[in-house]
């Protein structure tokens, strides 16, 4: 057999760099975008309970912007490589940033000016995006047996997000035609809590199950712990979406026991993975990935508060910004601190060459002054929101606008390090 | 057979997350042949016993209990692996990778294990004792080991496909730089 065609059947299922590095740069660009937003509408954010804002914008261009963008360009490469099934199409993986690029940004225009026509179009191509990355991700996790725990997890993903569209959609019509919705503001809160614990939780529970033993040298989690957690989440947000949605407060009250319970199952896998790692030394990256498991039951909680209804002008935002930006941006910029390095790695390599070293990827200067920026930020913000105090969140958002300018220093680092070992390197030769 | 030199009782380190293999290692080599020596373990430590064989040591595994495993082992300069474990009751190891040396060099089987577990294995195996002296290691896998090349770069390893076996395996060889 022949070498290229060996590799050309072993290798087929890691994309080109180009198709994820898209997806990964714009994460880091929109990150950036966000805390500028969240920096200059500062004054809004204490009391924010929803509504056409540039807060609004901010909170999608995380949530979509950076989540969703990053977690579709590591489905698409890391998910076959785990399941051992190329992707359908490789255009298919474009068309989703294209069409979620423009959508993003339309959307993100519509809620910050309150432009309902232009919020409309954006919806559209952003529910498109999603429910293509739906199809293609579905797809792939069709024909697998194995991994029980990343595809139950993976397929609740796919069922929150695919509510979570339909949700999406109603609340845009709902902008745009006038109000017919009897409740927005629980349909919104509904979207939320899908899209938070739902959608990203289950991609963060199910990527978690690969990445974090892969990271620390350690074998695989508890797959009964996993899929109970698995379970219980998906219970969790089944009852959670019904007390929003029918104004059942115990029932609200329970989806978030449950979901807390989930969380602390799926805490413990995880706690039990780093007990037996090989690797003792984790570095910066872990401080981010252990400050978000910390701030996963805790935003629980504090939505727990909200709904019932303690303070809800502070535990209501505060639960938001613990949610999206506290456990799922910070355990998002942790694994993406270790992997970015890594997947670049992973492209570099071709016979006959020595792949360019993960060490030599990573800028530890920007990640560092990232970790301690956006730690600051994080405690900053939540106690503006806490207190009510705008100029606090102001000052948070300064911080956490300077992590991700560090951050996007680290992430060209990568690029451009990446590119230079590929010119540098020698042409492969091929042989029998 | 006569009492052992050695009696060590591995459950309460693998209790606490710690892995024995090189605590195990280290007072193995310590004995004379001829030497005995006892582990008691919460499974049957197949991949351990292995190492322990490439050192000489025949070894006997006996089910005491659920979760009680008694493993002699006797510095016979053999190194017999005795008692076809049952697959259940390697899960609780860190690896189960098999690993054999021909004239050829090192070998280590990764088929059927899961992710991270082919890592790990490679990264123990090429981090322990018994691999010091070597300079390449085959790797009998089942898909691109993707996730292996940055780890191997990082230690001083490059891995290169070497072609594909019967029934879907597939064939690497890793070696040391400047070897």
């Amino acid at each position: 057999m022949l070498f290229g065609d060996f590799m050309m059947g072993a290798r087929s299922r890691l994309l080109p760099v180009s198709i994820p590095g898209r997806f990964f740069a714009m994460a880091v660009l929109f990150q950036v975008l966000a805390w500028g937003l969240l920096l200059g509408y500062a004054d809004d954010a204490p009391g924010y309970g929803g509504g056409l804002t540039h807060l609004l914008t901010a909170l999608h261009f995380v949530t979509l912007g950076v989540l969703a963008m990053t977690g579709m360009g590591a489905a698409f490469q890391l998910l076959p490589v785990a399941t051992k099934r190329p992707v359908r199409s490789e255009a298919a993986c474009k068309a989703t940033f294209w069409l979620f690029l423009p959508g993003l940004l339309a959307l993100g225009h519509g809620m910050g000016h309150a432009d309902t026509t232009i919020l409309a179009v954006g919806g559209v191509l952003v529910v498109t995006a999603l429910a293509l990355f739906a199809f293609l991700i579905a797809d792939n996790l069709g024909k697998v047996k194995d991994m029980r725990v990343v595809t139950d997890q993976a397929w609740i993903a796919v069922g929150a997000l695919a509510l979570i569209l339909v949700l999406a959609g109603l609340l845009v019509a709902d902008y745009a035609l006038g109000g017919f919705l009897p409740d927005h503001q629980a349909v919104a809160l509904a979207h939320g809590v899908l899209a938070v614990y739902g959608f990203m939780g289950m991609l963060a529970f199910a990527f978690s199950f690969v990445l974090i033993p892969m990271f620390c040298l350690a074998p695989p989690p508890d797959v009964k712990l996993g899929q109970r957690a698995g379970w219980l989440a998906g219970g969790a947000l089944v009852l959670a979406l019904a007390g929003l949605v029918h104004g059942i407060l115990p029932l609200l009250l329970l989806g978030g026991l449950l979901g807390l319970g989930a969380a602390g199952m799926h805490l413990r896998a995880m706690a039990k993975v780093m007990k037996s790692r090989m690797r003792k030394q984790l570095g910066d990256s872990f401080i981010l990935i252990r400050a978000a498991w910390v701030l996963l039951p805790v935003s629980i909680l504090v939505g727990l508060l909200a709904a019932a209804g303690v303070m809800p002008q502070r535990t209501g935002p505060l639960w938001g910004f613990l949610a999206v930006f506290g456990w799922l941006l910070t355990f998002l910029l942790g694994v993406l601190q270790r992997i970015l390095p890594f997947l670049a790695s992973m492209h570099s390599v071709r016979p006959g060459v020595k792949p360019a070293l993960v060490s030599a990827l990573t800028a530890d200067k920007p990640l560092k002054l990232h970790m301690v920026f956006h730690l600051l930020a994080l405690a900053l913000v939540s106690a503006g929101l806490a207190g009510e105090w705008s100029w606090l969140v102001r000052l948070g958002a300064a911080a956490g606008l300077i992590a991700a300018i560090a951050y996007a220093i680290s992430a060209a680092h990568v690029g451009l390090s990446l590119r230079k070992h590929l010119n540098s390197a020698p042409q492969p030769t091929e042989k029998a | 057979m006569s009492e052992a030199l050695i009696s060590l009782d591995l459950r309460p380190l693998l209790a606490a997350g710690t892995d024995p293999l090189a605590g195990v290692v280290e007072q193995a080599g310590r004995l004379h042949a001829g030497a005995r020596m006892e582990l008691r373990a919460p499974f049957n430590p197949l991949p351990l016993r292995r190492v322990l064989a490439r050192m000489g040591y025949s070894s006997w595994p006996e089910k005491l209990g659920e979760g009680d495993w008694r493993i002699q082992l006797i510095r016979d300069g053999e190194g017999k692996v005795e008692g076809d474990p049952d697959p259940a009751d390697c899960a609780g190891l860190p690896t189960g990778a098999p690993i054999w040396r021909d004239g050829q060099g090192l070998h280590i089987d990764l088929r059927g294990l899961p992710i991270p577990l082919p890592m790990l294995a490679v990264l123990r195996l090429l981090g322990s004792p018994e691999s010091q002296d070597d300079s390449r290691l085959w790797l009998h896998h089942e898909r691109d080991p993707m996730f292996l090349y940055p780890e191997l770069a990082e230690i001083g390893w490059v891995l290169e496909p070497k072609g594909q076996g019967p029934e879907g395996e597939l064939l690497f060889l890793a070696e040391r730089e400047g070897d």
